[in-house]
């Protein structure tokens, strides 16, 4: 039986800025080849420096819910301006070829939370040449902060996807950027049985110079070292990448950011937790990357949360308003 | 003397743990994992070095090597800079930075005094100057191609020197014997020789690692209360 595919808009990309990728590290840009998008959002501040959506483009299958504002409880005035969005996907999953673009973009001194309202599945792809791709197009303009923590990633078997994370930010915009991926359904024993996972993610300065890049390349049934206790002692793995603004990006900061941290994995080690995690400071020296695997998605989202809860902390703002 | 025995004489230095390239300082997180009772027995190194070869010198430090190996060729400087630019922004782990900066500024001095060439010198300028991360691989690869090694023999110069740098490593932490050293050293020529091979078809936008837990224990080793190794 033939799985079918999504049906993926062919539409042309809206009238964001494109980004720029380049082949090395230093300023050599081309522009980026048009990929369709289903989700593009313009965010920008209004006369009450409350951060608002300017333009919203949206296909299928992506949709935002309405803006929400859940701070209202804040101890400063300025603090409930940021907004929270869900990104809200009605594909049951990703399938073969299916192709997603996302496109963010924060206007100068805008704050936005995006979430999802589900973990994305990666269906079963028969066809050996097939694999579906998502590609993040991200533009974070001075003063201006993204948190996006988004629910896992869950890679059925046969599955293979490509996701590239293209991020260009001022060197005073903030980025709380996670990602989870499930290596399989475990309730089903179903673990490392998919193709591969391919994650690119780049983090440039507007001129075009790179601050960071990760490419993880996931390989799963035919993934050596699964059953090595040296690839991975749990199954759910975590990353997280919190980019600081620069003028409170301190060595001074940067030690107490890394210190709450390991305070988080000193709590987790204490509830006997399976939480396993360690951090480091960027390449940039601007902020701090964070690796955790665990063997439930809940302990790493709470993890991430409480990490984005120090940074939020350190820049003096309101916790996040709720916790798993 | 033909040039193929001057060649592999040349390997051979740079490639001997006696060739003072900083590697014995090193230890890519195992001092971490056997501290923390994860890595106990030579079956445990041997994995070890086996992942860390698969999953992270193969598909990114022996890609740079290349990228390097062919820009000093065409006296690219500039390319040279980059691919240094790229694989430091590409190195989450900051301990792995700071040691490979150190490494590669020894290396450096070293090289420079032993093969004098205008590429070391200018390499060296670049380093005072800041215009250079100056890390080991990227530094590696310019002295070995200045020394009159082929792509082949510096990718497999340096695949052995990091070998057996860890195994020397995972000796003085009195997780494996002397015979057994020899033993696992043996039994990864497999996967030394098909990284070499590999690496010289992949392009820079491809680099890639995968070693979740060899990452902790990376980062952690900064941290550890007492040590014996940089890294």
């Amino acid at each position: 039986m033939t799985i079918p595919t999504t049906l993926t808009p062919t539409l042309p990309p809206t009238a964001l800025n494109q980004t720029d990728l380049t082949q090395t590290a230093i300023a050599r840009t081309t522009k980026k080849e048009a990929m369709p998008t289903q989700l593009a959002l313009e965010l920008g501040c209004n006369v009450a420096e409350q951060t608002v959506l300017q333009k919203c483009y949206m296909a299928y299958p992506l949709s935002v819910s309405s803006l929400f504002r859940r701070e209202n409880d804040s101890l400063k005035e300025d603090q409930s301006k940021r907004a929270y969005l869900y990104r809200v996907n009605t594909s049951p999953a990703l399938l073969a070829r299916d192709s997603i673009g996302v496109r963010i973009q924060l206007a100068p001194g805008s704050q936005l939370y995006l979430a999802d309202q589900s973990a994305t599945k990666v269906h079963r792809m028969p066809d050996l040449d097939a694999q579906a791709t998502v590609d993040y197009s991200v533009n974070l303009d001075a003063g201006s902060t993204l948190e996006f923590l988004p629910e896992p990633l869950i890679l059925f078997a046969d599955s293979a996807l490509r996701q590239t994370t293209d991020i260009t930010m001022h060197p005073d915009a903030g980025l709380c950027w996670g990602e989870v991926v499930l290596p399989g359904r475990l309730t089903r024993g179903e673990v490392y049985q998919f193709r591969r996972y391919l994650n690119k993610t780049t983090i440039r300065l507007p001129d075009g110079r790179l601050r960071f890049a990760e490419t993880m390349n996931l390989t799963g049934k035919e993934n050596r070292f699964v059953q090595s206790p040296l690839f991975a002692n749990a199954p759910v793995l975590g990353t997280l990448v919190l980019v600081l603004p620069r003028v409170i990006a301190t060595t001074a900061a940067l030690k107490t950011l890394s210190e709450q941290v390991d305070a988080i994995a000193h709590e987790s080690a204490q509830k006997a937790t399976s939480l396993n995690l360690a951090s480091s400071v960027l390449p940039d020296g601007q902020g701090l990357f964070i690796r955790v695997m665990a063997k439930t998605t809940r302990e790493i989202q709470s993890c991430f949360r409480q990490s984005v809860d120090c940074v939020r902390s350190l820049r003096e703002q309101n916790p996040l308003p709720y916790r798993l | 003397m033909s040039d193929s025995l001057d060649q592999q004489l040349v390997l051979m230095q740079l490639a001997d743990s006696f060739f003072p390239s900083g590697a014995y300082t090193l230890s890519h997180g195992l001092e971490s994992l056997v501290q923390s009772g994860a890595v106990k027995a030579a079956e445990d190194v041997e994995g070890f070095v086996q992942l860390l070869l698969c999953n992270k010198i193969g598909p990114m430090d022996l890609v740079a090597i290349a990228h390097t190996h062919r820009a000093s060729q065409n006296n690219n400087m500039q390319a040279i800079r980059e691919i240094d630019a790229r694989l430091f922004a590409q190195t989450p782990i900051e301990q792995t930075r700071i040691t490979q900066r150190k490494s590669g500024r020894a290396l450096l001095m070293v090289a420079g005094k032993t093969w004098p060439h205008v590429q070391l010198e200018t390499l060296a300028t670049n380093t005072a100057q800041g215009e250079i991360n100056c890390l080991q691989p990227i530094i590696f690869s310019v002295v070995a191609r200045v020394a009159g090694l082929s792509l082949q023999s510096t990718v497999l110069a340096f695949t052995h020197g990091f070998v057996t740098g860890l195994l020397g490593a995972a000796i003085r932490l009195g997780a494996v014997g002397h015979l057994e050293a020899q033993q696992i050293r043996l039994r990864l020529a497999a996967d030394m020789a098909a990284i070499c091979q590999d690496c010289e078809q992949q392009s820079l936008d491809d680099m890639w690692s995968c070693t979740p837990l060899i990452d902790l224990a990376q980062m952690r080793q900064a941290k550890l209360s007492r040590r014996l190794f940089a890294s």
